[in-house]
């Protein structure tokens, strides 16, 4: 029947490589197994190398505060601290002017021509003043004004008005017809109202932001691709929700003192010592900001673009041990534990957005796995428990695929990093966000604001070699992607590049993250599609051996055994090829085993006969 | 210190452990809660090992999360609830690592107590598979995994009847709590 390696995405190919089977088909077009057949939902079992046993799929949250224990985390008084922070994107349905890409794209010029990205507004949460801005307004139950709004409807709320100027230029007025925020009130996910597709084909991510009132919302949006000269900021926008900010003596005790974009932004004309004198008896340093920990995406940006020098932690897993042992001494402190827009992760049409604050154990959580299990299966793989609980997606990118394995998973899954700056947010897939080496590609003061994934039914698998038995650091990580609609599989080799092993390999010639394309056109052409199987079980061997005979290095001069790496060309042989087994079996490989079974009972049975009777004789 | 005060800025800061309330004054914005709690705040339980967040050994509950204290900025652990070992919820842990000799040197002991406390929280009856991989984080020279899970035992049994009317239910889907053994395929003829 000869299925065309890269169909057309989606529903196309049922009437072209297909063309054969008729009616046969589902209404999607393939008849590969998929995860959801092979034990609900989860992924094949057994995928993880280096890991220890296999988890089972019952739901449950894991190390979450529950809502309304009133914990002193913001989030979990709130109640927003679910598994999943749902929905809740806007979606602008006009264009939306952005200074910096105006005339570059579109209508010439045109102020309505531009990109359609913007910061658009959410329903607010049950916070009175500055609020917990969250993406979107899911759980935004009684508190607020609830605004519904279809996939494509353009839900025009007058409080939102400025907040859709948030790519506005300075000079321009609201455009008409351009404020369209979504507010998903329900926890299931509006199709489509988490991303946009602007005018020119890019498409823009938009960060949905809930704020106390209306007004708050509206200013820090429009204050957002305004830049810091261009209107002033609210001081309960700006300071956010952190009210030991205020009066540090009122409380009996030290304020924790995060400072705002506009004190960073104003740090030398006018010293803003109102936190920071506390406890300093007036020293110089009172004058200077330093700590930064803002509460959402678009205060962090508008930090960043104020203090490009600032260190952003996270997570600190990658970043503490450097401060701690010197390597990096920080002048200024961008703190992200308070912005709970970038907690969680968002379900989209056919996607995912996983936000930068989602942690390695959030990922392992069932709803997630259930989307992208090789994310779960590699966020396993990843350190102890208590790194995971700490260790975010933004932190797993930055470090990159040198020796992260993270992205190493997302890019065999065509995932796109979304990164955001005072100029809005761009998207750039995972094989563009690397140079050669695994450095992630920004420009200062941009921040990593989240990885779009896309899901697809398909098996997915990720092993890695660390080096030793349990949770390590890589030394080479493999994942493989099987698309059943578009009839692909990608396979992607990373995390190579670390030096890991005793004799180090350093960065020089080797290709941190590799797509071994050859093999996977290859590989598409000897899988019988339909069957979801490979009826030549010598594609296995091949598979492997491509895979390896494409890690290509400079000169093999300092990788480990000389030139050529043959440790880790080995390694991704067997890596690949078991994959590949367990993603794609050999065809008819469930009838094999239960022929193989039934005979070995067969057998079993026949010698319990046979023992008993020659116990019987022995008797007699 | 030679460099300008500037370099160097620090903030005031009010932290929560084991809780009560310890006003900082002149934190480095830089420093970690772990050096904090020992340098500022005199807690020592929490050991400084590697300074990585690789030995487990300065391990605390932020948030009743375990946490390595290395790891957190002290301006991140602002207005959280920080527990260090000597938090008498932790005394049932202490004293069966102590009984069962699961830390000899003592050095990694009050980390691997807070291990195990929050093990047992997530997980009342972790098997020994289970409790290897949540106390992978813990690493220890001295000593072996079978004094560890005898520790968990013997922390169970302590924390057994405290925690029999919690109604604390082992999460299944905390990946490193499930053992093998009890997993529904094994159970399978």
């Amino acid at each position: 029947m000869g299925p065309d390696a890269f169909g057309p995405p989606g529903g196309g190919f049922a009437a072209g490589g297909g063309a054969g089977i008729g009616g046969a088909l589902p209404p999607d077009g393939h008849a590969v197994p998929t995860r959801a057949e092979f034990g609900g939902g989860a992924e094949r079992p057994g995928f993880e190398l280096g890991t220890f046993e296999l988890t089972d799929d019952a739901d449950g949250v894991v190390w979450a505060p529950q809502p309304g224990d009133g914990d002193a985390f913001d989030l979990a008084s709130s109640g927003q601290f679910a598994a999943v922070t749902r929905g809740g994107y806007s979606a602008p349905a006009g264009g939306i002017t952005d200074p910096y890409r105006t005339g570059g794209h579109g209508s010439g010029g045109a102020p309505t021509g531009a990109v359609g990205g913007e910061f658009g507004a959410g329903s607010s949460g049950p916070h009175g003043s500055g609020g917990v801005p969250v993406f979107g307004a899911g759980s935004s139950g009684p508190h607020g004004s609830e605004r519904e709004s279809g996939f494509g409807q353009a839900a025009r709320v007058p409080t939102q008005e400025a907040g859709s100027r948030f790519a506005a230029g300075p000079a321009d007025a609201p455009m008409p017809g351009q404020a369209v925020s979504q507010a998903v009130s329900e926890p299931t996910p509006v199709a489509g109202s988490w991303f946009a597709t602007g005018a020119v084909g890019t498409p823009v991510s938009v960060f949905g932001q809930t704020a106390g009132t209306p007004t708050v919302t509206a200013a820090v949006g429009g204050q957002f691709a305004a830049g810091p000269a261009d209107g002033p900021v609210p001081g309960q926008a700006a300071s956010g929700a952190f009210s030991a900010a205020s009066d540090p003596a009122a409380t009996g005790g030290f304020a924790p003192a995060f400072a705002s974009a506009t004190a960073a932004e104003s740090a030398s004309a006018t010293p803003t010592g109102e936190a920071f004198a506390t406890g300093l008896g007036g020293s110089a340093v009172a004058a200077v900001p330093a700590l930064f920990g803002p509460t959402s995406v678009v205060e962090a940006v508008q930090v960043l673009a104020a203090r490009p020098d600032a260190v952003i932690v996270a997570g600190g897993t990658v970043v503490m041990p450097d401060i701690t042992a010197g390597r990096r001494h920080p002048g200024a402190i961008v703190t992200l534990h308070r912005c709970a827009e970038l907690r969680g992760w968002s379900p989209g049409p056919g996607e995912v957005l996983l936000h930068a604050g989602l942690t390695l154990t959030e990922m392992q959580r069932q709803e997630l796995r259930a989307q992208v299990p090789a994310v779960a299966q590699a966020a396993r793989t990843v350190g102890a428990p208590h790194i995971r609980a700490a260790a975010t997606l933004g932190g797993n990118l930055m470090v990159g695929p040198a020796s992260a394995d993270l992205p190493v998973v997302l890019a065999a899954l065509g995932a796109e990093v979304l990164v955001a700056s005072v100029g809005g947010v761009r998207t750039v897939s995972v094989f563009d966000f690397y140079d050669r080496d695994g450095v992630p590609q920004l420009t200062p003061g941009e921040l990593v604001v989240g990885a779009r994934v896309p899901v697809v039914r398909g098996m997915q698998g990720f092993m890695k070699i660390g080096v030793r038995g349990g949770t390590s650091r890589a030394i080479l990580s493999t994942t493989l992607a099987v698309d059943p609609a578009r009839r692909s599989a990608t396979c992607v080799v990373g995390a190579m590049a670390q030096a890991a092993l005793p004799s180090g390999t350093g960065r020089a010639g080797l290709p941190t993250l590799l797509r071994a394309d050859h093999a996977d056109r290859w590989l598409a052409d000897q899988v019988d599609w339909d069957a979801g199987a490979i009826p030549d079980p010598a594609v296995y061997e091949t598979f492997g051996r491509l895979v390896a005979e494409s890690l290509v290095y400079g000169d093999g001069a300092g990788t480990l055994g000389g030139g050529g790496d043959p440790y880790r060309r080995k390694a991704a042989e067997i890596c690949a090829r078991r994959l590949l087994l367990r993603a794609l079996p050999p065809l008819g490989w469930l009838d094999q085993v239960r022929e193989l079974q039934r005979r070995a009972d067969f057998q079993r049975a026949k010698q319990r006969v046979e023992r008993a009777e020659q116990a019987k004789g022995q008797d007699q | 210190m030679s460099e300008p005060a500037a370099e160097w800025p620090t903030v005031g800061l009010t932290l929560r452990v084991d809780g009560h309330e310890y006003p900082v004054p002149q934190v480095w914005i830089g420093d970690s809660l772990l050096a904090v709690l020992r340098e500022r705040l005199d807690f020592d339980e929490p050991r400084d090992g590697c300074g990585a967040g690789e030995c487990g050994a300065c391990l605390v509950t932020v948030d009743d999360t375990p946490a390595a204290a290395c790891l957190v900025p002290a301006v991140a652990a602002v207005e959280r609830d920080v527990r260090t070992p000597r938090d008498p919820g932790f005394d049932a842990a202490r004293a069966a690592v102590a009984a069962a000799g699961a830390g000899p040197c003592g050095f990694c002991a009050p980390g691997l107590a807070v291990a195990i406390t929050s093990l047992l929280r997530r997980n009342p009856d972790p098997g020994p598979a289970a409790v290897r991989e949540a106390l992978s984080g813990v690493i220890c020279r001295c000593s072996e995994s079978g004094h560890w899970i005898e520790a968990v035992a013997l922390a169970k049994e302590a924390e057994g009847g405290a925690a029999a009317g919690s109604g604390a239910s082992p999460d299944p889907d905390d990946a490193d709590l499930v053992d093998p053994a009890r997993r529904p395929e094994a159970a399978a003829p």
